[in-house]
């Protein structure tokens, strides 16, 4: 448990340092490759993370040495019965994204209609050609129905509350951290 | 005891997607991780009321799990980040519900949607990424796949076909 509540500590003050750097414009953002700019913030947070690593040891042993409300709560039933749920989120969530790669990714497609086409090889057009557009957004709409995101008025499109709440995020996040429209 | 959970959901979610190919796939996966964390439950009282728990705590070094547990907990919630920036960069429903809530009415039809976010571009974005990642090579004006974007293209595909899953796009 005082593992837990030495990561918990440390991640938090890890995002918001992210977050400040990105506010404040210390991200590049202007990079030749789409991917660069994912790379960068990457590359930050990875930074960040390890210079925090000895503040992790400190708290820890801190913690260790100081005993007292920490190993009682370490004791306790209920806390270990909660920490099992939490872990069990972690695989989930873990094995989503993994999953999500699988069911999802355009990228993997490309590779896909590519390794499968006669001379193993694919222009632009003949790639645009082998994956229809229309599908794919007719799809990502019919599983944002089913999840519940958006609602169909006749032929518009709107969003409920819950996909509003994602869109104001989402929005808000691509501005501070320069993600530019994206998608 | 969760990580024996997640193995059994893990083990139920593979069989039924082979087997049963469910319509409603992120459902599907819902209630099995919920039966799954039922059993969970389950275990992990009937171990706390009986000698197993007493033997495992005996045999646990306590420090040096709490330590590891902490340093998974910590690069979980990175990785969590991380992959948050990515799904708003990148994803495709994120990017439509963003167009709709910034649109003037608050709502938008297909075509309008189609018009705001052109999937060509979206393409080509992929395109160049995966050739700055090795996984595609352009030639001329061919794009193919490199060593490595042939063996994700053979490992995706197979995991696809066994899972019935890739329907989406």
């Amino acid at each position: 448990m005082k593992g837990i509540i030495a990561a918990l500590f440390c991640s938090s003050v890890c995002v918001a340092a992210h977050f400040i750097f990105a506010y404040l414009g210390l991200v590049k953002t202007e990079h030749g490759h789409p991917i660069r700019k994912l790379i960068y913030h990457w590359k930050l947070l990875f930074a960040v993370s390890i210079a925090l690593l000895p503040v992790f040891l400190g708290l820890f042993y801190f913690m260790e040495k100081k005993g007292g409300f920490f190993n009682i709560l370490e004791s306790s039933l209920m806390c270990q019965y909660l920490y099992g749920l939490f872990f069990f989120a972690m695989l989930f969530f873990l094995y989503l994204s993994v999953y999500y790669v699988f069911d999802r990714s355009v990228s993997s497609r490309i590779m896909i209609e590519i390794e499968n086409s006669p001379g193993k090889k694919l222009t632009f057009e003949q790639l645009k050609a082998a994956y229809d557009a229309d599908t794919k957004y007719l799809n990502e709409l019919k599983g944002m129905m089913e999840g519940g995101f958006v609602s169909k008025y006749g032929s518009y499109y709107r969003n409920t509350i819950k996909g509003a709440m994602v869109g104001k995020l989402a929005s808000f996040y691509k501005r501070i951290f320069r993600l530019g429209k994206g998608g | 005891m969760s990580t024996a959970a997640f193995f059994l959901f893990t083990a139920v979610h593979i069989y039924i997607f082979h087997v049963h190919r469910p319509k409603r796939r992120f459902r599907t996966m819902l209630v099995i991780s919920f039966f799954a964390l039922l059993s969970y439950t389950l275990g992990f009282f009937i171990c706390a009321n009986s000698g197993f728990s007493i033997w495992i705590n005996a045999i646990t070094p306590f420090m040096a799990v709490d330590f590891i547990n902490g340093l998974f907990v910590y690069g979980f919630f990175l990785y969590f980040y991380a992959h948050l920036v990515i799904v708003f960069d990148r994803c495709v429903t994120v990017r439509m519900m963003v167009d709709i809530e910034e649109s003037r009415d608050k709502r938008l039809s297909l075509d309008q949607i189609k018009s705001g976010y052109d999937l060509e571009d979206k393409f080509r974005y992929e395109v160049e990424d995966m050739v700055f990642l090795k996984r595609l090579v352009k030639e001329k004006n061919y794009i193919k796949n490199a060593p490595m974007g042939r063996t994700h293209a053979k490992v995706i595909e197979a995991v696809r076909k066994y899972m019935n899953i890739g329907g989406h796009q």
